[in-house]
Order: structure tokens, then sequence, then C-alpha cells
């Protein structure tokens, strides 16, 4: 599959899975004020998928109070989102999705354990949870196109992982989602997730143009 | 203060009958620390008429070898006489004897418990004991209670107040609990008689010890 | 294979710096690292649980299936619900602060708890933060000011006794400054009132042997008592030997007779004479039925005479000559509704036939329920069949699997708590009581520095400021959920470990995720009266997300607070668990048991001991008929005291010197705010609240609350058709549940179990809706009495209505895919 994205899919994805798995510290939001920094996120802008959350981001960290009050605001959008549970909870989780009871580690997470094993890869240091995380998924998702661009084998295509173990749950994520405040950042990034892999699986249904 | 005693704690036989170095007097009474057989004659052959235990109050009064005849005060209530206790109505016990050996005993005064209305009389038994081990006081013989109680009974359940009940009642409690703490019998007793002492009815049963 | 990995990491490698994409990585970076992770775990591992022992089937390091161990004879359903809360979303997943208190520090915005956010903090800063509280309480407060008499179930286990750890932790690194508890919410006034009537507590001991029972008891009678619901659980691992014994008496078909206001399980198991008692007046009952036998001279005068103490001074007061009311069947029959005839059928029954008098706890669950078994022992000693096999009475049948037979075994000790005997005492007359009894604490802290009297003394409530709760739920145990809401909101500190978010955790102000048992090694009994084995819980799966062990996380603060060495003396879980065993097995020469070494113990994973012959013929009490001068029983005169010189010195009014029947504050036919009697009986698919958060709960909630069971009769003239959501009210409280319309209960009685979890529409507003279904949102929080100072969870009425509101979410279960 060739890369004809403005921003590469792999740095999409990459992208993505680091905000649902480990939400910005500090530096990582001082970061984006840097040169670089915005140069990156302004790149971001002109992908259709990535548009939004791209420039909440950058709206957020230049109109800030302070980056530590952005932080605490991003933390608690996190906590309250993914942490609690409760009538305001959106868990990441495949499982709590694909299971009868709602339940964590289930056979979704066994699924992506076994596909770590075969990629030989493991999940990122510091990191507590389970295997059918969405941040893994997009994770594993950016390392399946990347070894299919550079010619790789592969234990799964990229858009069947996509397709088989993804969307299977990933809409009634992003509709959880869809029930929290407009400009809660779990809801924008959640938008941008399920337009992405929509758009890696069924690339027809979506615009492609800048916007 | 408790451990001050610790020096002298391992107080042995020849100290207290044939040391008269002792600054002052030996104490009269000395407390038996273990269970031990009581015999009618310090003879191996014959078989013991009895058994006194921890706590027992005893009075040194000849000795033959290893063997030491002992007199001890205590209470038996009307009809019940194998067993001696330390005090009229609180059921500490300090000897056991079998049948034959309650014809030994020498009975004084007699009291009726104002409480239960019960017929107490005092009551002096002397025999035979083989190397004992005694000490001056009872707060000797806590050192060795004390992180038994501390350590045995707070393992299944919360800590036991030991003035929340009374000696008594403490003896129907370790009748239960005893066995489940797994130590042997000794020791059982040993804390069954820490915790009397330390029980809602303490000071009757210490005043009725100095009398 | 080794070579793929190589080429792999060769090949990432050269990405990182090389490739197009390098310039994005500083903002888009690979996460996953490379390398294969270790094989995970996979088997089968037997380990144990409050419901059992059971094999865990383990693929890819997840726990996928769980079967009984194979030699529990009667496995319970609830064991399927074990393996869903090792994975319910409701688990906590990380250390987490209330917002306002990791802002504004303690006492910030107290009234905020229970709806506040919390923000998730990493373990080293939620430590810091437990430890700096523990040392400014004590330094401000003094000991009186941290409270940690931490109740509830936990699980089993002799290592990862989180209330054991705790209280460890704070005597070896706070010099056992803390204020404990005493007794507890199950047994709380029988296990006060029993030692001054028997000498002991009654209530946790050993019953007389089954087999003696089916062999000897003509008539069997469950007062207030259901072992076939309530042997489902033991409070170590359960041996579950119950149930064979009741189908052998079933199966001699002697009579079995159940009192009590519901058919219940056991009622149904033995197609039982249902005796459908009003609630509250089983005293009276029994009054009734003494009445009966001493006019018609059918008692036991040689067994009262020989074995009891104070019968003559009971008798003026069964007779009415010394309050004018006789206590006759008819008197007892316009109170509690049997008819007179009946009752003096059962005192004939009775003393005609060799008759077992069981009683569970909830009729001591009740104002002034000191009296229940007092009164039970009191018509047991009349009619003479105590200590005589199959007779007397039984507190314990229900519990624990009281009366299976008891092994042979070596006996696990476990971690002791830690402290001296006595200088953690030695501060509680300067700062209050060093314990309180369980249930006041909510007295306790609306009321500090104020006087309560508890079974012949008096003493002060410290000024609490901060609470550690761990392995408990009080949000859920504790009676009037409303007041105690408001009662928090006094506290500065709440600290809460426990995995998952129960009530109390939402109300709590720093949260620490604990492990549960399926994720750590530990050993336990099995059989909580049999101690029938010896089983090794082996970890299943590696704690989940940032769950630590309760060994681990108080190991932590007792190093912090600088007694590291002292908690953990110098071992680790696996050599405390080795160490417990080895201990255990230095008793085995005495009792001519042979243990095997712990390696091989641990492969196995159980040790079963025999059973000897003695223990089927066990009586109870027959030692003390066989010789009540030497087998004297722990009461002031050795016997049973049915009137006791030291209650009568008390001279308390709310609790006698004999068996009384006293009108409680609320109670049908008495008293009648309102005109149900709420039934909060010990759950049939639940421990208490434990398990209230699994799959179990779909095989009873009713339109997704928890039931409420009531009367046709009650149901049709409120128009309650089974299945409907109702409201059920009184001036405490107010709850949602599912209707369940059914004949198996009295009229104007309702029953909801205890244990559902607290689920207020508006948490932290005293008097919100409850959601889901707390039957203490409405039970009474008063005490028994002065004496036992004990919960009254089975005291209170309440009325029930359709519910035709907005019908709010139940959100407590946090299951987000049905919204």
């Amino acid at each position: 599959m060739t890369d004809t994205h403005m921003i590469p899919r792999v740095v999409a994805y990459r992208w993505l899975a680091q905000f649902f798995l480990c939400p910005p510290d500090l530096a990582k939001l001082e970061s984006y004020n840097s040169v670089e920094g915005r140069q990156f996120l302004t790149s971001l802008q002109y992908d259709p998928v990535l548009a939004s959350p791209a420039s909440w981001l950058k709206d957020a960290v230049a109109n800030a109070d302070t980056l530590a009050h952005l932080q605490a605001r991003i933390s608690s959008a996190f906590t309250g989102a993914f942490d609690m549970g409760g009538p305001r909870a959106a868990l990441p989780y495949a499982s709590v999705y694909l299971s009868d009871n709602g339940l964590l580690f289930q056979k979704p997470a066994r699924d992506m354990i076994a596909l770590l094993q075969e990629m030989e890869m493991q999940l990122p240091e510091g990191v507590s949870e389970p295997a059918d995380h969405l941040g893994v998924q997009l994770q594993v998702a950016a390392e399946l196109l990347e070894r299919e661009e550079q010619g790789e084998p592969v234990p799964i295509p990229a858009v069947a992982f996509l397709d088989q173990q993804v969307l299977t749950w990933l809409p009634a994520f992003h509709q959880r989602c869809a029930t929290l405040a407009e400009d809660n950042p779990i809801r924008i990034f959640a938008d941008a997730a399920q337009a992405l892999v929509q758009d890696t699986v069924h690339p027809a249904e979506l615009c492609r143009e800048p916007v | 203060m408790r451990y001050l005693s610790h020096l002298a704690m391992t107080v042995t036989l020849a100290l207290f009958l044939s040391t008269p170095t002792h600054a002052q007097n030996p104490p009269a009474v000395s407390y038996l620390d273990g269970t031990v057989a009581l015999s009618a004659a310090p003879d191996h052959s014959m078989p013991p008429i009895g058994k006194l235990l921890v706590t027992a109050p005893l009075r040194p009064l000849s000795r033959e070898g290893d063997w030491l005849r002992v007199s001890m005060q205590g209470w038996t209530q009307a009809g019940a006489e194998r067993a001696i206790y330390a005090a009229p109505g609180i059921r500490v016990l300090h000897a056991v004897l079998s049948s034959s050996a309650v014809e030994m005993l020498v009975f004084s005064e007699q009291i009726a418990d104002p409480d239960t209305a019960q017929l107490w009389t005092k009551t002096e038994l002397q025999g035979w004991i083989k190397t004992p081990d005694l000490k001056p006081s009872l707060r000797d013989i806590w050192a060795r209670a004390e992180p038994l109680f501390a350590q045995r009974c707070t393992a299944c359940h919360q800590r036991r107040i030991p003035h929340h009940y009374t000696a008594n009642q403490w003896t129907s409690h370790l009748k239960v609990m005893g066995p489940r703490t797994g130590l042997p019998k000794d020791d059982q007793f040993l804390i069954r008689a820490y915790l009397q002492y330390h029980a809602k009815d303490a000071d009757r049963l210490a005043r009725a010890a100095v009398q | 294979m080794s070579i793929h990995t190589t080429k792999t990491v060769t090949r990432r490698g050269l990405l990182k710096g090389a490739t197009a994409l390098g310039a994005f990585s500083a903002f888009a970076p690979a996460l996953l690292r490379a390398g294969a992770a270790q094989a995970a775990e996979a088997g089968d591992i037997l380990s144990g649980s409050h419901w059992g022992a059971f094999n865990a089937t383990v693929e890819n390091g997840v726990w996928t299936k769980i079967t009984p161990w194979d030699q529990d004879p009667r496995p319970t359903p609830m064991l399927e619900g074990v393996m869903d809360s090792v994975y319910s979303p409701s688990r906590i997943k990380y250390p987490m602060v209330r917002k306002a208190f990791l802002e504004n520090g303690p006492g910030a915005s107290p009234e905020n708890r229970g709806s506040e956010e919390f923000v998730r903090v990493d373990w080293d800063t939620a430590l810091e933060l437990v430890t700096n509280e523990l040392r400014r309480v004590s330094e401000t407060h003094g000991p009186g000011g941290l409270y940690a008499g931490s109740y509830g179930w936990q699980s089993p286990g002799k290592l990862h006794n989180c209330q054991n750890l705790l209280r460890r932790t704070l005597n070896v690194g706070l010099d056992g400054k803390f204020v404990n508890d005493s007794g507890d919410y199950s047994a709380g006034a029988s296990q006060i009132i029993m030692p001054h009537v028997l000498g002991t507590l009654e209530v946790y001991e050993q019953q007389t042997a089954w087999p003696v029972v089916v062999e000897n008891t003509d008539v069997l009678v469950f007062w207030g008592a259901d072992p076939v619901k309530t042997n489902q659980i033991g409070y170590v691992v359960p041996d579950h030997e119950t149930y064979a014994h009741l189908e052998e008496f079933k199966k001699t078909g002697k009579k079995v007779i159940v009192i009590d206001p519901i058919r219940t399980e056991t009622a149904k198991f033995f197609d039982a004479e249902w005796i459908p008692v009003r609630p509250h007046t089983d005293v009276a009952l029994m009054l009734g039925v003494a009445h009966a036998l001493y006019s018609e001279d059918l008692h036991d005068q040689d067994f009262l005479d020989e074995y009891t103490a104070g019968f003559e001074k009971f008798l003026p007061y069964l007779t009415g000559e010394s309050d004018g009311t006789p206590k006759t069947p008819e008197w007892a029959a316009e109170i509690c509704e049997v008819p007179a005839d009946q009752i003096r059928e059962l005192a004939k029954l009775f003393s005609d036939n060799r008759t077992m008098l069981t009683s569970g706890y909830a009729i001591q669950r009740q104002h002034h329920g000191e009296q229940s078994h007092w009164m039970l022992v009191t018509l047991a000693s009349m009619l003479g069949q105590i200590g005589l096999p199959g007779g007397g009475f039984g507190l314990s049948y229900h519990y624990g699997n009281g009366g299976s037979l008891s092994a042979n075994s070596v006996i696990l000790s476990g971690l002791s708590d830690g402290g001296t005997a006595v200088e953690g005492m030695a501060w509680a007359t300067e700062t209050g009581a060093a314990s309180i009894p369980v249930c006041r604490i909510v007295e306790m802290l609306e009321n500090p520095g104020g006087e309560f009297d508890f079974n012949g003394t008096r003493a002060t409530y410290p000024e609490v400021k901060m609470v550690y709760w761990v392995g408990g739920n009080p949000f859920s145990h504790h009676q009037d959920r409303n007041r105690m809401v408001k009662a928090w909101q006094k506290l500065e500190t709440v600290i809460v470990q426990d995995f998952q978010w129960t009530a109390t955790a939402r109300f709590a102000d720093i949260v620490l995720p604990a492990t549960t048992s399926y994720e750590r090694n530990d050993i336990e009994h099995i059989g909580d009266y049999s101690l029938k084995a010896i089983l090794g819980m082996k970890k299943i799966v590696d704690p989940v997300f940032e769950s630590r062990t309760d060994f681990d996380i108080f190991t932590d603060i007792a190093t912090r607070l600088g007694a590291g060495e002292a908690f953990t003396e110098g071992k680790d879980e696996m050599a405390w668990i080795k160490g417990f065993y080895e201990d255990a097995a230095k008793q085995g020469p005495a009792k001519g048991v042979e243990v095997p070494k712990f390696d091989d113990f641990w492969d196995a994973g159980v040790v079963v001991f025999e059973v000897p012959e003695s223990a089927s013929q066990f009586v109870r009490y027959a030692d003390y008929r066989d010789d009540p001068l030497l087998e004297p029983l722990g009461t002031p005169t050795g016997k049973i005291e049915i009137f006791s010189r030291n209650i009568e010195k008390m001279g308390y009014d709310d609790c006698g010197p004999h068996p009384t029947w006293m009108e409680p504050i609320e109670r049908l036919g008495g008293n009648e705010p309102y005109p149900l009697h709420i039934d909060s009986g010990h759950p049939n698919n639940r421990l208490h609240s434990q398990l209230c958060g699994t799959k179990i709960r779909e095989g009873y909630a009713v339109a997704g609350r928890e039931p409420c069971v009531i009367n046709t009769a009650d149901a049709e003239a409120r128009g309650i058709a089974d299945g409907d959501v109702v409201r059920v009210f009184n001036d405490r409280g107010q709850v949602l549940a599912g209707a369940v319309v059914s004949d198996d209960i009295r009229p104007s009685v309702i029953r909801m179990y205890e244990g559902g979890w607290y689920d207020p529409v508006n948490a932290g507003e005293p008097g919100s809706l409850d959601a889901y279904g707390d039957v203490n949102c409405l039970t009474v929080p008063i005490s028994t009495s002065k004496l036992a100072q004990a919960n009254c969870g089975h005291t209170g009425l309440a009325d029930v209505e359709k519910f035709t509101g907005d019908l709010p979410a139940v959100n407590v279960f946090e299951a987000p895919a049905g919204g």
C-alpha cells in the first residue's frame, strides 16, 4: 500500500494512539509550542481526518492560561472517560463492547496478546493497560502499515486487522464518546480515530480534500 | 517498667532455696510458668495426682533432688473440689486433681459468692513437683504471654480487648478459640491466664489474690 | 526465529533516524517495544475464594474459565461471578485522588464527596499523600484522630488479610495510635449477650454434628435461619459440606419447621411447615411457647435446676406475676399473629420430641435483638434437651457450614496485627475510646466527645478526622445511608483501598487500587469449622492495570513510616506463605497427621485432612451436661444464666436481667409509621455487596434493579405488577427496586436483600433517590441496646409505590456498552 496522504498514515496512527495511551504531560504540551511542534500541528491540519484534533490542540496550547491548566483539563477528561466508568464513561477497550457482560480482558484482549506475540512486540514501557486498548490497537495498525510499506511479512494485513479487530467496536466507542461535551478532547480525538480507521478500511467513503 | 524484671526472670529454684545473698527475702509466693504434674511424693514411679497450671501461686516448702514440695492456696466450689480456682466465683484454674486427691485438700473458710449465692471454700493443696519454672511475679509470665496473644490471636480476627470480657468468659472463649491458634495446650493456657488477669473483673481477681 | 528477531530489531534501529518518519517521531512515536513478551501463562490453576475452591483456566495470560474444585460437594452458582469480578469494568485501575483534596488539601469541600471527579496520580504521589496524612493526623489530632477499625468481609487468605495489614502498618509505623472497632454487623447483639448467658460467643462456634442431628432430631426448627442460602459462602474457603447432611435429614422425612416471614430457600428445600410469624415479634412467640410449656407442666424442671440459674426470677415475668401481663399463647398470638392454638401445639411438639431449635442472625439484628437468642436459649433450657444428641439449640448451622465434621488438621496461623498486647490502648483514657462498637461509627462522627454505654462500661467517642478503609464497603453494610453521607462530610481525609469502585470508594479522597486475591499468592483453610483442608490460593493472573497486592501497598507505607523491616520481618510473599505452612506442619506429629513438605503441597495445591470418627458424634454441650461442675460454663454461676446478675448491675433500661419482650422502635402491629416491614436478609446470590457488580446480577435483577419481593395482596392494593420498577421509601430514604410479586412472603412484609450497590442519582446529596436499590437507605440507624450497641438492620418499615417518573439509569456497575 502506497501512502499518498499528506501525513503518512503511520504517523497519523501513532499520533492518535499516543494520545489515547499516554495523555500529554507538561513537557509534551510545551513541545507543541515550539516551532517544530507548531509546524507539525499545521501539517496535521491539512489532513481531513486529523484537522479537528490538530486544530483543537493548537488552539488549546496557544490559548491556555497556563499549560498546566490545559494538562489538568486533558487529564480530567481522560479520567472521566477512561478511569472511572459510570454515566460519563467511554471505556477504550474492545472487550467492553464485544463481550456479553461488558467485561475487560475478554477474547479481544487475548487476540491482541496473541497478535503482539506473533509480531514480536510488547506493550509500551510503563503502560499497564489491556492489549485491546484503542491506543495499543492504533499502534499495532501503524506497525503493520509500516511493515507492509517496507515489504516485511505481516501476520495480518493492516486493513484486515482494522476491519476485523477495530471496526468491530470502534463505532460503539465513538458513539459513546459522542455523549461527551463537544469540547471534550476525548470526543474530538475519538471522532478522528473513527474517521481514520474508516478511511483506511473504506477509503472511498471519505472526502480526501483538505479542508 | 515491665522489662526491668527481665533480669530477674530466670530466677531458678536454686536461687530461691539456697541463696541467702538476695538483698531482700525471697518472695513468699512465686508463680508457675508452665503446666506441671503434681505428685503425692517425690517419686517417679507413682502416678501423678493432678496438675498445676500456669500462674498457680506456689509457696516452696522443701526440696529433694529435683523435686520441690509446694503448697498452694485457692478456692473450690462445693461439689467440684477437683478444680481449684484463684478466687471465689472467678474461675481462673490453678489446679486439677484426680478424684482420689481431693481428700488431701485442707479446707478452711467458706463464703457465699454474693453474685451467685454459690458456696466457695478456701482450700490448701500440697504436693511435689519436679523442676518447675517459677517466676517471682506474674508480670514475668506476661512477658511471654503478651506477644503470644498479640501474634496468635490477631491473625484471624480483629484484636479482642481483654477487659471486654470477664475471666470466666475468657475460659469459654479459649475453649473454642484456643485450638484454632494451633499452639500447644500449655501456650493456650498461658494466653487464657493472661486474658483472665486482664479481664473486666481483673480488680476483683487481684484483690482475691492479695488475700 | 532468532534470526527473525535480530532482523526486526535491526530494521527498527535503522528506521529510527533514517526514514522520513523520523522527523515526526518526536510527536508520533512508535510506542510498542520490540521483542516478544514472555510466554503468557496458560493452564489450570487451583485457587480459592469465599465461594469455594476452584480451578482457573488461563489462556494467553487471561483467565478464561472457572470450574469448581472436584472435591467440592456442592459448588455454588455464584462461582461464575468470581472470575467476572477480576475483569469487571468497576475495577479501580490507578491511584486516584479527589480533585478538591488534591488541590486544596484535607477537608476540602467534603460535601462534594461522592460526586466530585477524581484525578489519577502515580503510586509514589499517592503513597506520599497517604503517609503524610497518617503523620499529620496523628501529630495534630492524636491517636483518636485516625479510625482504622476497617470492617468488612475482605477476601480470604492468611497473608493478604488487608484489615490486619492496615493495623499492622499502624502498629509498627504509628505506634498503634488509631481507633479500632469491636464486634461486627452480622451477630453484634448475640455475641455480646451470649457470653453473659452461656459464657461464650456461641454464634461462631461448632455445632452438634449433622449426623447426630440426622439420627436423633425429631423436629428440626429453623427460626429465622436459611442455611440452604447462607452456607454457599464462607469466611475462609467454604467446604459446602452442609448440603449433603440436609439431604440426609430430608430423606428421613422427619418434621422441619421454618419460622420466618418468608418461605425461605430452606423451607422450599424441605417443603417444611412454614409459620409466617410477624417480623420482629419472635421473642413474644417464644414467650408464648414458654408459657404454654410451663402452664401445662411440659417444661423440664430438673434441667432448669441442675444446669441453669435464675429461672425462678424469670418465672414471675413469664406468668405475669411481676408485671400483670401473663405471656400466654393468646397474649403472644396478638403480637406475632401465630394463632394461640398453634403456639400450644408447638410447645407440645417441642417437648414431646427431640427438638433442635436453630436460629440465624436476623432476629438479633433488630432493636432489642439481645433478647431473641437469650429467649431462644431459655426456651431450649425449659425443654431440657441442651447437651443431648440432636436436642437444644444451634446458632451457627446457617453460617460457615456449621455442624459439618471437624477434621484432624494442622492449623495455619497468619500475619499478626503487629501490635503488642496493651501499650496501644494506653492513650485511650485520655483521648476517647480506643475501640468503638463497630456499627456506632456514624454516631461517633456526629458526636465526638460524647459518652456511650457498652456492655457495662462507659466510654467517650474520640474525635476522628481520618478514616482508612480496606476490604469493606461501609456504604453498603451500615444502616441509614443518608445520615451516613452527611456524617462522612465531617471527615478531613478518607482513604479507601479496594479493587473496585464501591460506593465507599466513590465517597473517598484517596483511592488505592488493590489486586483481587486472584492476582496474588496466598494460603487458606477450606472449611470454617471443619478445617477440612489447607489450600494454596495461587496467583491466577498478573495484577491488572496498576493494582498492587495489599501486602505490597502496606509494605510501602510502613517503609515510608520508617518501619518497613518491622512490617515485613524481612520476608516476601512466598516466604510468609511458606512460613505459615511450615509453622502449621510442626503440629503434625502431636496430632498424628502426616503433612507434606511445603514444595510438594504447593505443587499439589491442596492438602486434605482426615475426619476422625469422633467428629461425627460431637454433641455441643454434652460435656457440660455430663459434668456441670467440672465443665462449668463461662458465666458467673458456671451455668446457663436465664437471669444475669451482671446485666442487672448495669441497670440498662433497654436490656434487663432476663429475657423480656420490649416494643421496638418500629414494627408491624406496634409503632407503625409505614405499613410494610423491610426484611433485609443476606442475599442468595451475593456475599453482602460482593459480586453485586458481576454477571450473577443478571440472574436476579428486575428491570435492572435490586429485587423487592412483595406479597400478592400488597402488590395488588398498590397497582404493582411483577417486573414493575417501584419506589420503596420512608422518612430515612428512597430507593428504586424491581417488584417480584409472590406468595412466598407474608403480607405486609417486603424483602430487599442487603448488599445492593448504592447508586444515588445525585451523589453526595442526602436523601437522593437510589437508582439501584441499597436497602440500607431505609433501615434504622439506632443500636440494639446499651448492652451490645449492635446494628438493627432488620428493623424498619417503609412503603412501596409503582414508580412512574423518569426512570434514572443505573450507573453504579459501569457497563458502558449498555449505556
